[in-house]
């Protein structure tokens, strides 16, 4: 493929994609306009996009080396927080908010992050360092300002991210963050009915250590599950011993009351009453679904529980508690 | 701005050389960007590509846009795998 470096104004062109091109990591960078980042995912944007022909057409690539030098040329915010989770647990309902008031970029699961932060596992000879420097490459170009307006930049990462929170943390050793999680069968019945990604054995690697692939899909779904969440949970209570300054723990049941109080207190981020208010009327709609109303699901997902996820429930039990014990040690803050 | 040497030729080949090179000289140029941006209607915007491509010298079809386009939209789907 043909690299075509970017012009020298670029403000209007984001990047979208990562891919391999002769074992080096090349950055896709699409013509954005204004749009902002206002669906549930960063994908869905990117895909609203495509159907300008214009965006379609032109892209440009840069090699993922660069975005250091580009962020230079282009500096932009400064991440003001991350958003970790466990999966199926109100964090799109967090970015949703945040995302309804325009002085705020919201990233929201960027698989160009995702790409670079997993680099090691195409090619396990890059370093950490590198991954890192990407790390800064990829956050800053995605914060660049492209209306005067933005005075905040949050990033929600994939639930599987957790994994690499203590690099993400040597790469922004001062952005807040939080953990989010929820009532752990409550979670499970969320993945029985739709797996996502990081629930298939070996789509993103070996999320369990010592088992390899085979093991893993060998495993009942549920337990591969209850797994697999605690291994987030668990690196994410590693993390919040090694860096409790930064780290706030949110239960699930908080939301989304907490949004406008506790998380964004602990962002450092202050907002007008009108801008809450904006905030709050966003969080009555299904935050992967906004043109429905939002209606609580919980009892439903308990009494949908079998006893093979009541089983794997119960071994998420510990971490939970612990979860919790830790939360409620945190507060008042 | 960057001519097309081979305008004379004719052919799918040339039609695709003039094309891919066409691409270079709208992504080094905001003026030739300026045009094409803005139009939504996906016909509409084939046609002023063609039509912006022969005013500086590259000739080539509808096809090759399309194919470009096709391209794009393909390896935006598969970004995962």
């Amino acid at each position: 493929m043909d690299v075509r470096h970017l012009p020298v104004n670029f403000e209007e062109w984001m990047p979208i994609r990562v891919f391999w091109q002769d074992h080096r990591p090349y950055v896709d960078w699409c013509y954005m306009q204004k749009d902002r980042f206002v669906h549930p995912f960063f994908d869905m944007t990117i895909q609203h996009r495509m159907h300008d022909p214009f965006s379609l057409l032109f892209q440009y690539q840069t090699p993922a080396d660069e975005l250091a030098e580009l962020n230079i040329m282009r500096p932009g915010l400064e991440p003001t927080g991350f958003v970790f989770h466990m999966s199926r647990c109100g964090s799109t309902l967090i970015s949703q908010m945040l995302a309804s008031l325009s002085r705020n970029i919201v990233i929201s699961e960027a698989s160009p992050i995702d790409t670079l932060l997993r680099a090691n596992t195409v090619d396990s000879s890059i370093s950490d360092e590198t991954r890192i420097g990407w790390l800064r490459g990829i956050i800053g170009a995605l914060g660049s300002k492209r209306s005067s307006d933005e005075t905040h930049y949050f990033i929600k990462f994939d639930s599987w991210h957790t994994l690499y929170l203590e690099l993400i943390h040597r790469a922004f050793p001062n952005v807040p963050w939080i953990f989010l999680y929820r009532e752990p069968v409550e979670v499970i019945v969320s993945h029985m009915r739709q797996s996502g990604a990081q629930m298939v054995p070996g789509a993103l690697g070996h999320l369990l250590p010592g088992l390899d692939v085979f093991e893993s899909a060998q495993m009942p779904r549920e337990e591969y599950c209850a797994r697999v969440v605690e291994q987030f949970c668990e690196s994410a209570l590693s993390q919040l011993d090694k860096d409790p300054h930064n780290a706030l723990l949110v239960n699930y049941d908080q939301l989304p009351e907490a949004v406008t109080s506790t998380i964004l207190d602990h962002f450092g981020a202050a907002y007008s009453d009108r801008d809450i208010e904006k905030m709050n009327m966003a969080a009555k709609f299904d935050a992967k679904n906004p043109r429905t109303q939002f209606v609580s699901d919980s009892e439903g997902k308990k009494n949908e529980a079998n006893e093979a996820v009541m089983k794997a429930g119960e071994m998420l039990a510990p971490v939970y508690e612990k979860l919790e014990s830790m939360r409620k040690l945190q507060q008042p803050k | 701005m960057q001519q097309n040497n081979n305008q004379d030729n004719s052919g799918q080949n040339n039609n695709g050389e003039n094309f891919e090179r066409f691409l270079r000289c709208v992504l080094s140029d905001i003026s030739l960007q300026e045009q094409l941006q803005g139009i939504d209607d996906k016909k509409k915007f084939i046609a002023a590509t063609v039509e912006l491509g022969a005013a500086n010298g590259f000739v080539f079809g509808t096809l090759e846009v399309e194919s470009a386009m096709r391209r794009n939209q393909q390896q935006w789907i598969e970004r995962w795998m």
